[in-house]
């Protein structure tokens, strides 16, 4: 079975690499063409949130304290920085690779395993590097946008770099189901409240998600810099366009 | 001549001082920040009144908003191309139940971060003469999630135009959702499901379904 997994892995690889060298995950026609299967998937996965997942999260949230969720939280997340340590290094981020080797050392040894956040506390910066961020530096678009049951809103590119991902996280070395069960519904009890009200204002949530996703994506990419300057159109009147061109 | 020469200096000095005044006379980054300062520094005001519930917090927060954010030209920004399709009746229809709209679940959300401190952490000069305020929640659940609050100088104040949430532009996200609703039915149709948003009251509504076992 583990052969297996790892030609599967391979195969992705591969296909991720022919996908990257010929721009193909670059379209030209908006950023969701899939958008009738992806539409159906996400109403499954709502189904799934609002019927199992969601309530799930709400019990859970009423027997642990906020505290406790936190340190959870930190727990599982202190997990991804070996993740985010080796895609510092593949960006070429060597003071990001330092911050996050300082901030794992710091919070396994002193923060108990993880479960309490010193190195913030220290004033350690957060950094979040995966491999779908990895491939964006390197210059891999997103590419379509793609509802993935159960793990929902996802790019092509995003989707092509999650076998690294999933090797590079320890979590999923123990394949134990109770602490993915613990990981997903702690999480999710973070963000009952936030989900709840971003359902009730969307005008349509399907397209706030994806949105927001692309967009969030987009941004970690760019660790939070500036748009490049095309993006700033977003920002112009179209007013003052129509003048612009009336000049001309 | 001496005359002459005397005035050439004169003026020589004249545009000197006029060019090392300038930057110090207008720092539009600094300008922009202290101004949200101030409006970051009244609602954490308002959050640390003890005792206070989330609904009253969150209609004090709404009036702050309302004092920095400019919803007209938000309105104008999130409609783009659309905006000329409404009719003057329509635009101002729009502005205002945006304007309800944005302020209603700006205010809910915020309302809720009693715990959480906001940091500013910087400003970065945008093109069209735009300011980008950097900051960050401090402690609780969201510790680190940055809010960047993109400012224009109009009639001489600072305005908020846009807010970034983690690199989630407000106004790029409703214009995705609203030209979607516009190209299928029309301005009528958006002006229609934004007033329904608006009269099932999203800020008066508990933030969770509550559930009975």
């Amino acid at each position: 079975m583990p052969a297996l997994k790892t030609t599967q892995q391979l195969r992705v690889l591969l296909l991720m690499g022919a996908c990257v060298a010929l721009g193909a995950c670059s379209t030209a026609n908006g950023p969701d063409p899939w958008r009738e299967t992806n539409e159906k998937v996400f109403r499954l996965n709502e189904g799934f949130d609002k019927k199992l997942l969601e309530p799930v999260a709400e019990g859970y949230d009423a027997v642990a304290p906020g505290l406790f969720q936190i340190m959870i939280g930190n727990f599982f997340e202190n997990l991804t920085v070996p993740r985010t340590f080796l895609n510092d290094l593949l960006q070429g981020k060597p003071l990001a690779a330092t911050q996050d080797l300082g901030r794992l050392t710091i919070n396994t040894i002193a923060g108990v395993a993880g479960f309490v956040d010193v190195a913030s506390e220290m004033g350690v910066p957060k950094n979040q590097e995966d491999f779908g961020q990895t491939l964006g530096r390197w210059g891999a678009g997103p590419g379509n946008y793609i509802v993935l049951p159960l793990a929902g809103p996802n790019s092509v590119r995003d989707t092509l770099a999650s076998p690294i991902d999933i090797a590079t996280n320890p979590t999923t070395w123990v394949n134990v189901f109770g602490a993915s069960v613990v990981r997903v519904v702690n999480s999710r009890a973070q963000y009952l409240e936030e989900i709840a009200q971003a359902r009730k204002d969307a005008v349509d949530y399907y397209v706030f998600v994806r949105d927001a996703y692309l967009s969030s994506r987009e941004s970690a990419v760019r660790d939070g810099e500036a748009a490049p300057a095309t993006d700033d159109d977003l920002y112009e009147l179209d007013e003052e366009e129509g003048a612009e061109t009336d000049a001309q | 001549m001496r005359s002459n020469h005397w005035n050439d200096v004169v003026a020589t000095i004249a545009a000197l001082t006029l060019l090392c005044a300038s930057p110090a006379l207008a720092d539009p980054k600094a300008d922009a920040r202290a101004a949200m300062q101030s409006t970051i520094d009244d609602v954490l005001k308002v959050l640390r009144v003890p005792g206070s519930d989330t609904k009253a917090r969150a209609q004090q927060i709404e009036d702050i908003a309302k004092q920095r954010f400019d919803f007209t030209t938000m309105s104008k920004l999130v409609l783009k191309r659309d905006w000329k399709r409404f009719t003057p009746a329509e635009q101002t229809d729009f502005v205002s139940e945006f304007t309800d709209y944005l302020s209603a679940s700006y205010g809910t959300r915020i309302a809720r971060y009693a715990n959480e401190d906001v940091v500013t952490l910087g400003a970065r000069a945008e093109v069209n003469n735009d300011v980008t305020v950097q900051t960050a929640i401090k402690g609780g659940e969201f510790d680190g999630a940055t809010i960047d609050y993109r400012m224009r100088l109009l009639t001489g104040k600072w305005q908020v135009i846009d807010v970034v949430i983690e690199g989630i532009s407000l106004v790029s996200n409703f214009r995705s959702q609203f030209a979607d609703v516009i190209a299928k039915g029309g301005p009528q149709e958006l002006l229609k499901r934004i007033r329904a948003k608006n009269d099932a009251g999203v800020v008066d509504a508990p933030p969770t379904e509550v559930r009975t076992p």
